[in-house]
């Protein structure tokens, strides 16, 4: 994996699982783990900060919550309007940038 | 946005509690318990996937691996968190500056009786020289 892509769509990567709904920081790193075949894997170095930067913009709320297995409380992050409207918009430069990139292959 | 909440500390593995002390060490006290409840919590869910095979010991372990080094962590929470908040302080530093040497420079410090040491009081000096 390209580190410099990774960490350029860090958010959006975040966010799209999020528009499936709520999960907590390790759900969100297993579902990018699993639905990218093991290419894309979220550590905690990178996950975790990024959520807490995404609330401080106002894209996701987090709640605590008990995890069905038990344990301490997790903090379930939700996808807020803003955060979806976000999520269009950077889908949409996504795809714009790599059709504009492609034409020069 | 983030609130606290305290950590059974003396439940925790030593490796988990160096773990966490090492991510949340510089981090304001403001945020610090919180992101290490976060990390706990999250880390206990990933030593429960590896418990199915293995001992607690070496779940944690596992889980801890998994986290990756707690150097990483630190600096990205530190950027989104400390940084802010020591630029905050060094503008709040750099305001009173100014403010006390504008409020230094309007007194009248003669009258209260100390020398002025600014540069009326020298072009008084060189206007005495014949």
């Amino acid at each position: 994996m390209e580190p410099n892509l990774f960490k350029g769509n860090l958010d959006l990567i975040v966010l799209s699982v999020l528009s499936g709904g709520e999960r907590y920081g390790l759900e969100i790193g297993k579902e990018v783990d699993a639905r990218s075949g093991g290419y894309l894997t979220l550590n905690a170095g990178s996950l975790y900060p990024a959520l807490h930067r995404l609330e401080k913009q106002g894209w996701v709320v987090a709640e605590e919550k008990q995890p069905p297995r038990g344990g301490p409380p997790v903090r379930y992050y939700t996808l807020t309007p803003a955060g979806r409207a976000e999520l269009q918009r950077r889908r949409e430069a996504y795809r714009t940038f790599d059709e504009a990139l492609r034409t020069l292959w | 946005m983030v609130t606290p909440t305290p950590l059974p500390e003396k439940a925790l593995p030593n490796e988990v509690q160096v773990y966490l002390q090492a991510v949340t060490r510089r981090l304001p006290k403001r945020v610090r318990s919180a992101v290490a409840a976060e990390l706990h919590a999250n880390l206990h869910q990933r030593m429960l996937d590896h418990s199915l095979g293995l001992s607690v010991e070496d779940a944690w372990a596992a889980a801890l691996r998994d986290f990756g080094p707690p150097q990483q962590a630190a600096q990205a929470f530190g950027r989104l968190y400390r940084w802010p908040q020591l630029l905050r302080t060094a503008l709040a530093a750099l305001l009173l500056g100014t403010a006390g040497y504008a409020a230094a420079r309007t007194l009248n410090w003669e009258a209260l009786g100390w020398r002025s040491a600014g540069p009326l009081q020298e072009t008084q000096q060189l206007n005495r020289v014949p």
